[in-house]
């Protein structure tokens, strides 16, 4: 074995050339597109984290804004429900005024039916009590029942004082009315109490009401004297009445 | 077909007094192919949407890039050049002998002790580039005085170790196909050329690796003497 010291060099030089040749043609320009190519990539990236930054600035900004923009709403909505509780308020004391007046309203209407239905119960009660006093008087003698009234009349005009007797006196004509009408010895009679208490009276006319059911009453043109079963059915509806206002009071 | 003896360069003519044998030849022709593709493949580079061939470059550049920065640390491209050619040109020379008629210049002694040489030397001057001189020959002493002549008797016996190893697998396998070629006729070998193959990247892979391991426990101090050598 001998080894070729120029084959060793010769090699030894052609690897050292091709090294060169290699670095000229082939590491060169690959690193340079590659290097070139990095340069993009970081631009890029670079662009992108600039562009990042910018959205995220105006992220930001937008969130302030809508953050601004939600205290907005927030405000509005404050307002808006204070108005709201404001008008429901109002609108609940004019639906609590107009139902309390309709109530009154009611009640009011409802008392004005019951009293017109007991002002007409209270008709309908009269009109039966003196169609019921009708039905006793025909069992009962007429006469005695005339004698009776007419002595009450006659008491009655007795007790008059004189400031009425003087106005009784000073009506022109007097009328006495009955239920009936009178005999003549009744009709003397009559002219004769009237007579007792106003001696001297010119004229004495005589009249039927059958709604006085029994009496003798004396009617003038400023006076009267009302004796009769009418007059005092009348007395005691009034006073039942009178009781009845006095305990709804 | 004629088998020489793979310890003797066939002269093929001289230059003056400068014999060139068959190895410089094919090496030149290796070279020839090399500058060429390289100049082809790299005239129209594109930074943007790069051809099948480009990308195929840059990966080969950029794998090589790795490697380097992973072994040897720190930025690869002042030693790309070195450790780039070694393996691309380790790889075109084992693979030539696939090509009927041509002996890897591989599988020549003087060859594989060039390239030996040059990474020894490259180890070197990269070590001074470095540490400096005063600080690299002091790496010969650690960690202590006594392991000088020893790292000293590494520095070349790596060396050698890169040429035999380089030499006896391209030698072997080459010689082995010329063998087998001669004695079984021509579709017998080609298990044995896949082999070689295989072998010849191996081969290619493991020179680049182990130079860019000596550099690296050349420019570190501290793992110098700590960093152990493959047989």
């Amino acid at each position: 074995m001998q080894i070729n010291w120029w084959t060793l060099a010769l090699q030894a030089i052609n690897v050292l050339v091709l090294i060169w040749l290699l670095t000229r043609f082939l590491y060169r320009p690959v690193l340079d597109v590659i290097e070139r190519r990095q340069e993009m990539a970081d631009r890029l990236l670079a662009d992108a984290a600039s562009a990042k930054s910018d959205a995220e600035r105006q992220n930001s900004a937008l969130k302030q804004q809508n953050e601004a923009l939600s205290a907005d709403a927030e405000r509005l909505h404050a307002e808006a429900r204070a108005a709201a509780d404001v008008e429901r308020g109002r609108l609940l004391e004019q639906a609590r005024a107009e139902a309390s007046a309709r109530i009154e309203q009611a009640q009011a209407a409802a008392d004005a039916e019951r009293s017109h239905m007991a002002k007409q119960l209270e008709a309908k009660a009269g009109e039966l009590a003196g169609q019921m006093t009708e039905k006793l008087l025909a069992r009962i003698d007429t006469g005695a029942t005339f004698e009776t009234m007419l002595a009450a009349l006659t008491a009655r005009l007795e007790k008059l004082d004189d400031a009425d007797r003087a106005r009784l006196l000073g009506d022109d004509p007097l009328t006495i009315t009955t239920p009936a009408p009178l005999r003549a010895p009744e009709r003397e009679r009559c002219s004769a109490a009237i007579a007792a208490v106003a001696p001297g009276h010119p004229q004495i006319t005589f009249a039927v009401d059958p709604a006085l059911i029994a009496g003798v009453e004396l009617h003038g043109p400023h006076s009267l004297v009302r004796n009769s079963w009418r007059a005092d059915l009348d007395a005691m509806i009034a006073n039942i009445q009178e009781d009845d206002h006095g305990e709804r009071r | 077909m004629t088998i020489n003896s793979p310890l003797e360069s066939h002269i093929v003519f001289t230059i003056g007094s400068v014999p060139v044998a068959q190895p410089v030849i094919t090496t030149w022709a290796i070279m020839a192919a090399l500058v060429t593709g390289s100049w082809w493949a790299t005239r129209r580079l594109r930074v943007e949407h790069p051809s099948r061939v480009q990308a195929a470059l840059e990966m080969i550049v950029e794998t090589v890039t790795v490697q380097i920065r992973e072994t040897i640390g720190g930025a690869p491209k002042p030693y790309l050049p070195l450790i780039g050619t070694l393996f691309i040109f380790l790889l075109v020379a084992n693979w030539s002998s696939l090509l009927p008629g041509v002996e890897p210049p591989t599988a020549t002694l003087e060859t594989d002790a060039a390239l030996a040489l040059i990474v020894f030397a490259a180890t070197l001057w990269f070590g001074v580039r470095a540490l400096g001189l005063r600080r690299y020959l002091a790496t010969f002493a650690m960690p202590s005085a006594f392991m000088l002549p020893i790292n000293l008797v590494e520095l070349f016996t790596r060396s050698f170790s890169l040429t035999v190893r380089l030499f006896g697998n391209v030698m072997s396998g080459a010689f082995m196909i010329g063998v087998v070629l001669s004695l079984a006729g021509l579709f017998v070998p080609i298990p044995l050329m896949a082999l070689e193959m295989l072998t010849g990247a191996v081969q290619a892979y493991i020179f680049g690796a182990l130079a860019m391991v000596f550099i690296g426990s050349a420019i570190s101090e501290a793992s110098d003497n700590q960093q152990g050598t493959p047989a």
